[in-house]
């Protein structure tokens, strides 16, 4: 069986006192995008520098591609692990030019005389050969952070590390910079790790997803899983927006009884859609926002409140009573 | 109801109007005195007299040599602070900063009770340099001076771009770690490295109380010195014309130097502000044997020869072993006659005025700035670029009819030449006060004048703060022009010191330098103190 192209266990790094990550298991597939989620000070970006061995671990152990690269007393050099960073803020060498940036990697490997025209190549099939020879300075921070991208692929790396790519760009940049991320990725069959704060991201690029609170990991697994099976109440909102009534246990919930999936202990956790308008439960409308494609009701129920996503433009205004109906929830162990 | 104004006047020619004239009196009108004065006695055969070239060369070469040598010390020790973990850190720059504020003079006098032979190391090993007095000892004291600076420029310039991102990226492309180092972190701070080295040029250029310590003894002359011994003894014939000419020599290859520094690399301009790195990035520790170097040096070039200058000043004579059972006040009590209190007050009421009228313009300057987009930034430099001698010499022919041997053109000078001093401070805390702050105590119901005194000026009070103490810092023990232009009876301290160091009583002066250190260092204890605290983001 071939090995994972990145596997950890029990990563723990330390900065003097502060511990910023403990304990983290983690393992991607050549070809495999693991989504690392967590907000800002969770640990992302020292797991990433952990992996590209810029931080030495105080625990644990790093295997890239089935070699062991990091333990608290071996380090691998950064240059010598094989990894394609691609930086939050990009990290473009202002003194040098894009086709020279990308043809860095190429010469470091031994490519000499052909590194240019290689670089040059690149360029060209991710469409950026007008930027060739234009300084950071000259740039835009989506061509930056495209020239990024190419001198990590230009690496030809077994594992891409990706923190927070896109942070800087506004939203269309930033699906046309994914859409490129993904295809690259997959047409070289790496594997990638994708740090990230924005759950919509995550959810739609990973093939798993790794949830991150205060450096230690809280819950991972496929985006389906993560998304409908949080672990708890934290963890589910930060996949989206959800709602929590309290359940009987293994029978009912505001009443009704319905399908329930998870741990039988009290919590129930709703998502928006899992819900409709018109039901044998009533509620009092309280907010409504309409967010384009649906519009949420979030409504005052038995037991606490409620957001309800209705298809359609806004139909009820603060202060209607209304039917509601729950078609499934997911149970969620009290803290 | 708009009773009185309901139009504020805008571009009020008032200031700007002040705003030239500051510069026209200071350095303008005394310069241009200068140039004419020089092309009047006929520059271009001035220039080939024997002295003058000689002295020119030694200027040149000198300073070659000890900016190059400052820039290696300074970025050997800006790499070891800025980018590695080194136990200490902090303590270890206020050490090298502190160079910077030990008056030059003060310096070449230490090095000389420590080092030369009857010093403090030939007494205790033995062994002492001869070459300390000459062109050796110049160079190697001015670099030590000199060196502090060099750190500064490229310290800031290490910090400039995000730590250590850059340098991670190169690593993660896989350069090791001597390639990082040849093919990212020098290239990027080659314009760093070379502001350092015209900087450290500009500098040693204008020292003069090393040369005149080190380098006159020997018989070894610079133009700062030549200019000293034409002006205060007129021992030469035509000895005047002679230094009107190598004054202006010197104005013009600083401001040359300084303008090509700050055309092609920015020194005048902050630099970029750090953006804050998310991860926070541990330090590795530095190669061996890095961190015990570099205390070796500080030790050698600071702190061993500031304990030698105290030594001496407590030995009754020099030759008389400096063991503690033979240490005296008698050097202090010798040193403390009237003549000594009258400079001391003298040049401590000169320094608390140069930093007020220093204040008073680098303010003017800067509302000049803030109404009309003109902030005088290059002419301000060009002054602190200006040495002191070429400086003082202008300044003398454009007032000395009038302020001849007065305290008052002394004051003329520093205020001059420190401007600089008091306007960086203030230029930067009035640009750190957001536009937004005003208008909101505007809108909150504050008139101009009334938002100007309660938000502007507690906002800029660490500006005035740091920008007056600078300039009292440095006109407190300043030599070069104070050497220049006094007159009998209105010595300042230093010159009261120099005069004690050419009549050749080294325990004497040792005792004075010794007192003057530690009233520059209460100084800049303060000046530390009252620095202000970080904001908390």
């Amino acid at each position: 069986m071939k090995a994972p192209a990145l596997s950890g266990t029990g990563i723990g790094v330390g900065y003097g006192e502060i511990e910023a990550l403990t304990g983290v298991d983690l393992a991607v597939d050549s070809g495999e995008l693991l989504a690392v989620l967590g907000p800002s000070g969770s640990g992302k970006t020292t797991l990433l520098h952990a992996i590209a061995g810029f931080v030495p671990l105080v625990s644990g152990s790093i295997e890239i591609d089935g070699q062991l690269v990091s333990d608290p007393v071996v380090s691998v050099p950064p240059e010598r692990r094989n990894v394609g960073v691609v930086f939050q803020h990009h990290a473009l060498w202002p003194h040098l030019t894009a086709v020279e940036t990308v043809a860095f990697p190429l010469r470091r490997s031994g490519r000499g005389r052909d590194s240019l025209p290689e670089a040059a190549g690149l360029l060209e099939r991710l469409g950026i050969s007008h930027l060739a020879d234009r300084f950071p300075d000259e740039m835009s921070g989506g061509e930056q952070q495209r020239v990024s991208l190419a001198r990590a692929l230009a690496r030809h790396p077994v594992l891409f590390l990706f923190d927070e790519p896109t942070a800087h760009l506004d939203v269309p940049l930033r699906s046309a910079l994914l859409e490129e991320i993904d295809r690259q990725r997959r047409s070289d069959g790496a594997a990638g790790l994708y740090a990230t704060h924005d759950a919509g991201e995550a959810l739609a690029l990973a093939d798993r997803m790794l949830l991150l609170r205060n450096g230690g990991v809280v819950q991972s697994g496929t985006p389906v899983e993560v998304y409908e099976q949080p672990v708890d109440v934290w963890a589910a909102e930060l996949t989206g927006p959800a709602s929590v009534l309290p359940a009987e246990v293994g029978s009912s919930i505001a009443g009704r009884q319905i399908e329930l999936s998870g741990s039988p202990d009290g919590i129930a956790l709703i998502r928006p859609e899992w819900t409709c308008l018109g039901g044998p439960l009533s509620g009092v409308v309280e907010r409504v926002s309409y967010r384009g494609t649906r519009t949420e009701y979030r409504l005052r129920v038995a037991g606490g409140a409620v957001i309800v996503s209705d298809d359609g433009t806004p139909r009820l205004q603060p202060g209607d009573e209304t039917g509601w109906d729950v078609r499934r929830a997911h149970l969620i162990s009290r803290h | 109801m708009a009773s009185r104004t309901s139009v504020e006047r805008l571009g009020s020619r008032g200031p700007e109007a002040l705003g030239v004239l500051i510069v026209v009196a200071l350095a303008a009108y005394p310069v241009g005195r200068l140039v004419v004065e020089a092309v009047g006695d006929g520059v271009a055969d001035g220039l080939w007299r024997g002295g003058v070239g000689t002295a020119a060369l030694n200027s040149l070469w000198t300073s070659a040599s000890a900016a190059s040598l400052a820039l290696l010390a300074g970025a050997a020790l800006a790499l070891l602070t800025e980018r590695f973990r080194v136990p200490g850190v902090s303590l270890m720059r206020a050490a090298i900063i502190a160079t910077l504020v030990v008056p030059p003079f003060v310096s070449a006098l230490s090095w000389h009770a420590t080092y030369a032979p009857f010093g403090l190391f030939d007494d205790a090993t033995g062994v002492s340099a001869a070459w300390l007095e000459g062109r050796v000892g110049v160079v190697a004291v001015i670099a030590v001076n000199v060196a502090p600076l060099a750190y500064l420029v490229v310290a800031a310039g290490l910090r400039s771009w995000r730590v250590p991102d850059l340098e991670w990226a190169a690593r993660a492309a896989g350069a090791d770690r001597t390639a990082t180092l040849r093919l990212v972190t020098l290239p990027m701070l080659r314009p760093a490295l070379a502001a350092g080295w015209l900087i450290g040029f500009a500098a040693s250029l204008s020292s003069f109380g090393v040369p005149v310590v080190l380098g006159t003894p020997a018989g070894f002359e610079t133009l700062t010195t030549r200019v000293y011994r034409a002006v205060a003894f007129a021992a030469m014939p035509d000895a005047f014309e002679e230094a009107v000419i190598m004054a202006l020599l010197l104005a013009v290859i600083a401001l040359a130097v300084a303008l090509v520094a700050d055309a092609r690399f920015a020194v005048a301009r902050p630099a970029p502000r750090q953006v804050r790195s998310d991860g926070r990035s541990p330090r590795r520790p530095p190669p061996g044997g890095a961190v015990g170097a570099a205390w070796v040096y500080l030790g050698l070039t600071v702190i061993l020869p500031g304990l030698g200058l105290a030594v001496r000043a407590l030995t009754p004579s020099v030759g008389v072993s400096a063991v503690p059972t033979n240490w005296t006040l008698g050097n202090f009590t010798a040193a403390f006659d009237s003549r000594t209190w009258e400079a001391l007050g003298r040049s401590a009421l000169l320094a608390v005025a140069a930093a007020v009228l220093a204040l008073a313009a680098a303010g003017l300057l800067v509302s000049v700035r803030q109404s009309s987009g003109r902030g005088w930034d290059g002419a301000v430099l060009a002054m602190f670029a200006l040495p002191g001698t070429a400086l003082a010499l202008a300044i003398s022919l454009g007032y000395g009819r009038w302020l001849a041997n007065t305290a008052a053109i002394i004051l003329i000078a520093y205020v001059a030449k420190l401007l600089a001093l008091a306007h960086r401070p203030l230029a930067a805390s009035a640009a750190g006060v957001d536009r937004d702050l005003i208008r909101a105590a505007r809108a909150a119901g504050a008139s101009a004048r009334r938002a100007w005194a309660a938000v502007s000026l507690p906002l800029m009070r660490p500006g005035l703060v740091a920008g007056g103490l600078l300039v009292f810092l440095f006109a407190v023990h300043e030599l070069t022009m104070s050497s220049l232009l006094h007159g009998p009876g209105n010595e300042t301290l230093a010159v009261v010191i120099l005069d004690y160091q050419q009549l050749g009583d080294p325990t004497v002066t040792a005792a004075l330098a010794v007192m003057l250190a530690l009233v520059v260092g209460a100084a800049a204890l303060l000046l530390l103190w009252l620095r202000p605290r970080r904001v908390r983001r």
